[in-house]
């Protein structure tokens, strides 16, 4: 199973790409499993635990709007996973690990980033971002396909 | 001229405020004070919005509770309607209520104040949190994610959303439940009724670790303020309130939540946004009180539900003003939470079709009042003759307990704070103090990066002498 985990938060216009995309991805394949979630938290690490490959999909500050970056997560090592004093953002790094260690199951993981163009108020994605989303929807599902870690 | 400790922000818990700790001559404690350092502006940003829109707005004040303020407003705009909700949908509208209590009191038990307990108050910071008890106590680290998942798939179910759901409606709920959601919930009750009660065991086994806090936190004596059901049993929902002294003498009861305004009065200190309720017939800083789990078990006779009522027979034998106790209030309402949500679902009529009863206003004013994970939780609205809001006034469980927040910090930097040999570790006593009440400050969903730990010694100037970070 493919788990997909799209986050950020859904009144921040380009903030929500990641819902977006996670949300549109609904049907595509039978294998997927598809959570929206406003940031990373602790009890995300159950589903990853469960799934074979694990996809991050969030925005991104500071690169071009609508560019998209594929950087692959590895499990944190238990040593390295500090998440200092607060507990309400985790790292995907720190998520894989922790399924690792709680449940024995570390998937491999990706973390597909979109470039935003505006994090301001707004319950939609920037225009920019609206006109290139068919283009991004292709690349996303490009990656999942290529990424995906062989049976 | 003494110094100045500054705990900024305190960290583990929901949203922001930082503790300043003065220091003498002599580097002991003189004085210290909890401050919420942060407005939000809900009352005043609300007002010319339809009422309707109350529920779904008020809702966003909170990320953490959202049903809690969601069951208020709605509470309050069901009194603007001046309609009887069908009982059905007040059930329905418990059973969320209930399962909100217990993710709330997951988060904070687990995630929160579990580092401490489980690794120990002087532990390394950057492992004292609930990945460093993944790695050292697993078992304990499952059940805390399984029990707060378990109340994030029950809110989810009846509200389709597990945060902000817009499920419950003035005049009830906006659709029934159905036989196959009520009977994946039940499926889950008794792996979180066996989580709840091997949590108890565990923590029942380790209190007498903890003696010198739990003394350190029972020097402020205060009364407890919370609802109380039919049969002095635990009541989150309905019921009405009662006020009982610091040696559990009931001192008022039967108290109206829509007469809120003439029993409780509000005072702003200088240092912080967060005001300070009180009971007004005695006045302040005497009739200062607590709310919450740690109230909730003071102020009733039983639970009201078997397993839940045996814990409660262990709980009065403790010292139940120790605010240290509201971590096992807070462990004792999960298990109860969940028998009770259990027996809602198993009620006739919980599958009706009647959930909500319609009208166009019929009253200008409506308050509403229901209890939060952290306490009794109001909200008061008044509307001009189109439905518009004119006022609204919100008391938040977490501000019920700001007084008593205050003067336990500085009593636990008295016992446990010695400016000329700081340790983390002293510090880290005074946030333990604050997070058993579990504060719900901001209640933002959206935290930016991660924020330090920042204490530091100033001296008379302003300029650091030594600073601490996490």
């Amino acid at each position: 199973m493919i788990l997909i985990i799209g986050y950020g938060n859904p009144l921040r216009t380009d903030d929500a790409v990641g819902q977006t995309i996670a949300s549109a991805l609904e049907g595509w394949r039978e294998d997927l499993h598809i959570l929206t979630v406003y940031q990373l938290t602790p009890e995300l690490v159950d589903p990853i635990s469960q799934s074979d490959f694990a996809v991050f999909i969030d925005a991104r500050a500071g690169e071009t709007p609508g560019a998209v970056i594929v950087e692959p997560v590895e499990a944190q090592a238990d040593a390295d996973i500090s998440v200092g004093a607060f507990t309400h953002h985790v790292s995907p790094p720190a998520l894989l690990g922790a399924a690792r260690t709680l449940y024995g199951n570390a998937p491999a993981g990706v973390l597909i980033s979109v470039g935003a163009a505006s994090f301001e108020y707004g319950s939609t994605l920037s225009p920019q971002l609206q006109a290139m989303l068919p283009a991004i929807m292709e690349q996303v599902r490009a990656i999942i396909e290529t990424s995906q870690p062989s049976p | 001229m003494g110094q100045t400790i500054v705990i900024d922000p305190v960290t583990r818990i929901e949203g922001h405020a930082k503790i300043t700790i003065q220091l003498n001559d002599h580097g002991e404690v003189a004085d210290a004070h909890f401050h919420v350092t942060q407005v939000r502006g809900f009352e005043k940003f609300v007002e010319g919005r339809p009422f309707h829109e109350m529920p779904s707005l008020m809702a966003r004040i909170c990320g953490i509770c959202p049903v809690s303020h969601l069951i208020a407003s709605a509470k309050a705009c069901d009194k603007l309607l001046a309609v009887h909700v069908p009982p059905e949908a007040k059930n329905l509208r418990r059973i969320l209520n209930l399962a909100q209590i217990t993710q709330s009191h997951a988060l904070s038990f687990f995630y929160l104040s579990s580092p401490d307990l489980l690794l120990g108050m002087d532990s390394d910071p950057a492992q004292r949190n609930v990945f460093g008890v993944a790695q050292q106590h697993p078992q304990l680290a499952r059940d805390g994610v399984r029990l707060r998942q378990i109340g994030q798939q029950i809110i989810e179910m009846l509200g389709r959303k597990r945060i902000h759901p817009a499920w419950v409606v003035p005049g009830g709920v906006s659709e029934p439940l159905t036989a196959e959601k009520r009977e994946a919930m039940l499926a889950m009750i008794p792996e979180g009724i066996e989580i709840a009660r091997r949590t108890l065991g565990w923590y029942r086994s380790v209190l007498d670790l903890y003696a010198e806090e739990i003394s350190a936190f029972s020097s402020i004596r205060t009364l407890f303020m919370g609802l109380v059901g039919e049969d002095d049993q635990l009541e989150m929902y309905d019921g009405s309130l009662r006020i009982m002294d610091a040696d559990r003498h009931i001192i008022a009861d039967g108290l109206k939540g829509d007469d809120y305004a003439e029993y409780i009065n509000e005072t702003v200190e200088p240092h912080t946004y967060l005001k300070s309720p009180y009971y007004k017939p005695m006045g302040y800083p005497d009739g200062v009180y607590r709310v919450g789990p740690l109230a909730r078990l003071n102020l009733v006779n039983t639970c009201g539900t078997p397993l839940a009522d045996e814990e409660l027979l262990f709980f009065r034998t403790l010292d139940t003003q120790s605010s240290f106790h509201y971590h096992y209030a807070r462990l004792i309402e999960i298990l109860y939470c969940l028998e009770k949500i259990d027996q809602l679902l198993h009620t006739p009529d919980i599958l009706s079709d009647r959930v909500r009863a319609h009208a166009q206003p019929n009253a200008y004013e409506g308050i509403g009042v229901a209890e939060a994970p952290r306490g009794t939780l109001m909200h008061h609205y008044k509307i001009d003759r189109d439905g518009l809001i004119t006022y609204a006034n919100l008391i938040i469980a977490t501000g019920h307990n700001n007084f008593a927040m205050d003067r336990g910090v500085k009593e636990v930097a008295k016992r446990f704070v010695r400016g000329a040999s700081l340790q983390e570790g002293m510090l880290n006593r005074v946030e333990a103090l604050i997070r058993t009440f579990d504060p719900c400050l901001s209640c933002s969903t959206h935290a930016v990066g991660q924020m330090p730990l920042q204490i530091q010694l100033l001296d008379p100037a302003g300029g650091i002498v030594e600073e601490i970070k996490r």
